[in-house]
């Protein structure tokens, strides 16, 4: 590992915007880029104000890492007794485990969870809540992803046309 | 309902969340608001979408023929693609238009006949744009690029005086350089970003001429056996010339021992019941298998097993009933060092059976494997004009795309065939040696002119942007 300040027992307080406590294993909180960065330098003494993300949110954020972490534990062992099956197994589980977590979520959390996974830099999150999104958008009509998302069209009726008409075989 | 107004989301989330849909629904996104619009439209967009700009996607072959007009696609890419297209059919001229060149996704076509009309067209969007043409003279030749911006032909680099044998109408862009190969003299590239001037490719170049006879020698008794088999008088007598055929057929010419014969007259007997039946291939399936069951393993004087024997004759029944018996031969290697499968595929047999028992045995390094001068399966194919294989190792996810095929170092033997009269010359691929990846492609190319123009490599870019 190349953050020598991590010990396994070591916890991080984080505050989220509603000034919340969450603590959290630092062993856990390397997967969030930022975070790992601040251990890295050393600055995560007391608490560590995270302002864009909300008490709710963080929740979820660590309840994730905290499953990752564990199932990184576990498939390390499991590598070294080269039972490459039941590594398998677990990533069909933790798939699972990944779809139902994100599937639980209405559109304002995973709006939540997108901005929030974005701010603390944790990837394997922010590609799970992307492609979830990106699967709700997939071949709906521009009308039906604006009221999903809520969103006014700043389009004339001609300028529109003209995008329809240049993009044609997309619309067909 | 939702209080989430995606517009305050992030750019970079919304990119990365578009970049996770089909084309279809992407360009359909154009239309959502003017946020979204601006961001599909801009190059930063399209880099996330496809990160490796050089990365080809397939490759198009097209039978050089004025009535042909379809083309194939092989595709290179780990996933399944379809083809981007079957025909060209975007303009009406009479005799359709072809492909010149292809860059980022871009397609740049002439008309058939005169090329007095040059298009460039986006095969994704189905957008295509007439060009001007560009200019040029004959003796001296000048790199000119086409800006999409401009809409006009700008000189580049310095103009040189072609060499004999340069074809520069068969150029192929390829790792950000055009390539034309030369089979007299060095071949050159031209790198589009750096627009410096025509370079020659670093290329050993040892012409051997090739014993087309060689092969026809190394199994003599195979050629023999093909003309008998149209003879009547040779099959006059079953068990007469049944012996006489096993015997020639056993590798290292056995003596019988009494209890082989007591088992060939029982054999010849059925044989002689299905009297209409291919006697030859049915004696042949008795002969390795039946009589010597350990005989198939052995090999004659060229180190042929009953598996290459097998190849030779093209009796998929026999292959089968070999390898059902001893895959192991499979990969078993004559004199020449070539296995079963060099055979099938200089023969002509698209023998799918042999090829996959093959690649069950050995999975990662089948392509590596090398006759004695130097050629592999893939070689093999391309010489023999083998679409099928060619096909199935360049596509087949162990064996991997075209360039995970070369990494391995693969010896390569490439060769321009013009008229029957072929020219080797070898040269080996590196690791890292890009330039030479493009040599053996544009030699793929070469080697498929004889029923295929050339492939065009395509890269799947510039999807999303406006001509």
């Amino acid at each position: 590992m190349s953050t020598p300040s991590v010990s396994v027992n070591r916890v991080l307080k984080l505050k989220s915007s509603d000034g919340e406590i969450f603590e959290v294993k630092q062993t856990v909180a390397v997967q969030s880029g930022v975070l790992k960065q601040m251990m890295e330098d050393g600055c995560t003494e007391g608490e560590i104000p995270l302002n864009n993300v909300d008490s709710p949110t963080l929740a979820k954020i660590i309840e994730w890492c905290n499953k990752h972490h564990d199932n990184d534990v576990e498939g390390r062992v499991l590598s070294e007794e080269r039972e490459k099956e039941k590594e398998k197994e677990k990533a069909a589980d933790m798939k699972k485990w990944e779809s139902e977590f994100i599937d639980a979520l209405n559109r304002d959390e995973i709006y939540f969870l997108l901005t929030g996974s974005n701010y603390m830099d944790i990837k394997e999150l922010l590609d799970c809540a992307a492609q979830k999104v990106a699967d709700m958008v997939k071949g709906k009509t521009p009308e039906a992803i604006r009221e999903m998302f809520n969103i006014q069209s700043d389009f004339t009726e001609e300028e529109e046309e003209a995008i329809r008409k240049e993009n044609q075989w997309a619309f067909d | 309902m939702s209080s989430v107004n995606i517009k305050e989301i992030p750019d970079d989330i919304l990119t990365g969340i578009l970049i996770r849909l089909p084309l279809k629904s992407i360009l359909r996104c154009k239309s959502v608001s003017k946020q979204w619009r601006s961001l599909i439209s801009s190059p930063l967009f399209c880099r996330c979408l496809y990160p490796d700009p050089y990365l080809v996607s397939g490759l198009l072959l097209h039978k050089d023929s004025l009535i042909n007009k379809k083309y194939d696609f092989v595709s290179l890419s780990d996933k399944p693609t379809s083809p981007p297209f079957k025909t060209l059919t975007f303009v009406n001229h009479p005799f359709g238009v072809r492909i010149l060149q292809s860059c980022h996704g871009l397609l740049f076509c002439s008309d058939y006949i005169d090329r007095h009309y040059c298009y460039i067209y986006n095969p994704t969007t189905e957008q295509f744009r007439r060009l001007p043409r560009p200019g040029g003279q004959d003796l001296t030749i000048v790199c000119e690029i086409y800006s999409s911006e401009t809409r006009s032909w700008r000189l580049s680099g310095r103009s040189f005086i072609a060499d004999d044998g340069v074809d520069f109408r068969r150029g192929v862009f390829w790792n950000g350089a055009v390539h034309w190969v030369n089979c007299f003299g060095p071949s050159l590239y031209f790198k589009v970003d750096d627009e410096v001037k025509v370079r020659k490719m670093p290329m050993p170049a040892t012409p051997i001429p090739v014993d087309w006879d060689n092969m026809r020698r190394d199994i003599p008794h195979f050629s023999d056996l093909g003309r008998r088999r149209t003879t009547s008088q040779t099959w006059a007598a079953v068990g007469r010339v049944s012996l006489r055929l096993l015997r020639r057929f056993s590798p290292r010419r056995h003596q019988f021992s009494p209890s082989h014969r007591r088992l060939l007259k029982e054999k010849t007997k059925k044989v002689s019941r299905c009297w209409r039946m291919d006697c030859l291939s049915f004696l042949r399936r008795f002969a390795i298998i039946h009589l010597w069951p350990g005989s198939a393993l052995e090999s004659d004087h060229g180190g042929n097993t009953a598996l290459h024997l097998a190849c030779v004759q093209g009796n998929l029944d026999v292959v089968k009933t070999v390898i059902e018996c001893h895959p192991q031969l499979c990969l078993m290697k004559n004199k020449d060092k070539r296995i079963p499968l060099h055979i099938a595929v200089m023969r002509g047999r698209d023998d799918l059976v042999l090829w996959e028992e093959a690649k069950k045995l050995d999975k990662d390094y089948l392509l590596d494997k090398v006759d004695c001068q130097g050629n592999s399966l893939l070689h093999y194919a391309v010489l023999y004009n083998q679409l099928w294989i060619v096909k199935t190792c360049l596509t087949d996810q162990r064996c991997g795309p075209l360039a995970m095929a070369l990494q391995s170092g693969l010896t390569l033997r490439t060769m321009k065939a013009s008229q029957w009269e072929l020219y080797f010359c070898q040269t080996r691929v590196s690791k890292t040696n890009t330039e030479q990846l493009a040599v053996l492609a544009i030699f793929i190319g070469l080697a498929f002119a004889e029923f295929v123009s050339f492939p065009v490599f395509f890269q799947k870019k510039a999807g999303l942007q406006l001509l």
